[in-house]
């Protein structure tokens, strides 16, 4: 279902499945173009969550998806306000789940228990789409360093890979890391030699240069967080 | 450090850069196993654009415990495997 929530005088949206009462899980794409690539396998894994009995919201951020707000408003602060509002409006949330850097804003709520999967750091999806534009700099003639980005970004923002960033955007991305407290359920593929929680299997879709969608990877996923939350 | 160890350390790299193009690039195991010294990449592979590339930099810093400079990428660093796997070992035992 198709849900919304009221945010700074806008109405977000946000998609609704599984039981309409008790808690629900609050599910949290990567962020940026990562978002885009892996749409289809998080709204797999919302179904078949609701299929194991959970209830689940995944709202659109401010400047996201179908949100009517520029991006260049947006900040990891806002992101993290308007989780606040929607927890309000559509909760009680009682858990988190976030992919890549959706864990960056899974301290919104304080420290409800989380999973992540192949959580990041700002400062590493920042560096990519520094890099990206780097590239275009090139193919366009003209010498780019990130250093010198990063001046400007700082001071005026700046547009990276499609991306408007506002001033306030690079400096909290630039230092965000996943929050530390809480129960963190840490869940990495199975070739991945880091540390984990739990391993599935799968690949990191949002890396893909073409989109790509495993349904086998989203019911993998669903089992995991579900099996996680029943303790 | 002992020969065995050295080529050891060196495949390790090896299949970290095989498993980062297979992620980026959505190939199966087996395509980039097939992946020689010689495989062109830039220009031969239709996915590996300019973003694709930035995200397989930042991919193999993290995977790699490494940090690439700006200066350091160029075309000749993606115009085959063995050239992407040296760089990689270069930087890796730096």
């Amino acid at each position: 279902m198709i849900g919304a929530y009221r945010f700074d005088g806008n109405d977000e949206l946000c998609l609704i499945h599984g039981p309409e009462d008790g808690p629900r899980l609050l599910i949290l794409p990567p962020l940026f173009d990562e978002a885009n690539r892996v749409r289809h396998l998080m709204v797999e894994c919302a179904r078949a969550l609701a299929e194991h009995g959970i209830a689940s919201v995944m709202p659109d951020l401010p400047g996201c998806n179908e949100s009517p707000v520029p991006l260049e408003n947006a900040s990891i602060s806002l992101w993290q306000a308007a989780l606040i509002a929607c927890a309000e409006q559509l909760g009680p949330v009682s858990h988190f789940a976030s992919i890549r850097g959706g864990a960056l804003l899974d301290g919104a709520l304080g420290d409800l228990p989380r999973w992540r999967l192949a959580p990041v750091k700002g400062g590493q999806l920042l560096r990519t789409m520094l890099r990206t534009k780097m590239a275009g700099d090139r193919e366009a003639g003209i010498a780019s360093s990130s250093e010198a980005l990063m001046e400007t970004a700082r001071a005026q923002g700046i547009e990276l890979a499609g991306n408007s960033l506002s001033p306030c955007m690079i400096r909290e991305l630039d230092s965000a890391a996943p929050a530390s407290g809480g129960a963190v359920r840490l869940v990495r593929f199975a070739d991945d030699p880091l540390d984990a929680d739990g391993r599935i299997a799968g690949a990191p879709l949002w890396l893909r240069a073409e989109p790509a969608h495993d349904p086998a990877m989203a019911q993998a996923m669903a089992a995991d967080i579900a099996a996680w939350m029943r303790g | 450090m002992s020969e065995i160890e050295t080529s050891g350390h060196s495949d390790a790299i090896e299949t970290v850069v095989r498993q980062v193009l297979r992620d980026i690039l959505g190939l199966s195991e087996g395509q980039v196993a097939g992946f020689d010294r010689d495989t062109e990449l830039f220009g031969a592979l239709p996915e590996l654009d300019s973003m694709a590339v930035a995200g397989l930099l930042t991919e193999m810093e993290d995977r790699l415990d490494i940090l690439i400079e700006d200066d350091e990428v160029d075309g000749e660093l993606f115009e085959n495997f063995g050239n992407l796997v040296d760089f990689a070992r270069a930087k890796a035992s730096a």
